[in-house]
């Protein structure tokens, strides 16, 4: 494993800690019900991939590096506080759906350590259930908030995370860059 | 619910003393970090009964602008 290497896997696990953190204080102040259940899981896994990320730096022989930046943080400067669960589920959703195609892109990149390949596979098993239940959720939000608003939110959201990403990915072109070079790409 | 009791029911939810949250104290200088704000900003709407969205906090930087826009709420 290469500095670089080191450094992505490192930003995985800090922002698996982010999302857990997160998600375990709205689960504590959410009142009882469906949404407060499925977050309770939602951030048992994100503290379960954090974990992941651990082991796979330990088992490459290496330790993670102290980041002082998560992918989340950027969020709220792009676009905004959200003030209301639908508002943090539209962005969990957007945040949920990077997520799964940036690990799915890291699993075709060629020869990386079987370490890596193992717990991104496992993580993107996870998500698939994290975009699925809070889409279910964000549906039946529509009731409340209206089905425009919700489709709105969603999208400026969704274009705060290509704001975010485009510009992290400039920024740290030299550790990620062979990330998205689909010459890297296995199949 | 009165003012002061609303500013008590916010310093409560911020678990610090209500002495620091004075109708000018601005909200980013009375929280660790952004989230526990989203936090603080969700549970006030269980407590009050009240929903909030994104472009009522538009330009609320003070303890004072964020119980104006409960109130607000409150008797809509």
């Amino acid at each position: 494993m290469n500095d670089n290497d080191r450094w992505i896997l490192s930003f995985y696990r800090h922002s698996e800690i982010s999302g857990a953190q997160f998600f375990a204080r709205l689960a504590k102040s959410l009142p009882a019900g469906p949404i407060q259940f499925d977050l309770t899981k939602h951030f048992a896994d994100e503290s379960q991939h954090a974990w992941y990320w651990s082991r796979a730096i330990n088992d490459m022989g290496m330790e993670p590096l102290k980041m002082t930046f998560a992918y989340q943080d950027h969020y709220l400067e792009a676009a905004g506080m959200p003030t209301n669960v639908m508002e943090i589920l539209a962005l969990t959703q957007v945040f949920e759906r990077r997520i799964i195609a940036q690990y799915a892109r890291h699993a075709r990149v060629r020869d990386i350590h079987p370490a890596v390949r193992a717990t991104l596979e496992l993580i993107m098993e996870d998500e698939k259930w994290h975009i699925q239940w809070v889409g279910d959720a964000l549906k039946q939000m529509e009731e409340k908030f209206g089905a425009e608003r919700v489709k709105n939110t969603y999208e400026r959201y969704r274009k705060a995370d290509e704001e975010v990403y485009g510009r992290l990915i400039a920024e740290h072109d030299e550790r990620v860059g062979h990330i998205l070079d689909k010459q890297n790409y296995a199949f | 619910m009165q003012r002061n009791e609303l500013i008590k029911q916010l310093a409560q939810l911020l678990r610090i003393d209500a002495a620091r949250v004075t109708e000018g104290a601005k909200l980013t200088d009375l929280v660790a970090d952004s989230f526990v704000l989203i936090e603080t900003v969700v549970e006030l709407q269980e407590l009050l009964d009240i929903t909030l969205v994104q472009e009522d906090l538009d330009g609320v930087n003070t303890v004072a602008q964020l119980l104006d826009v409960c109130q607000a709420k409150m008797a809509a």
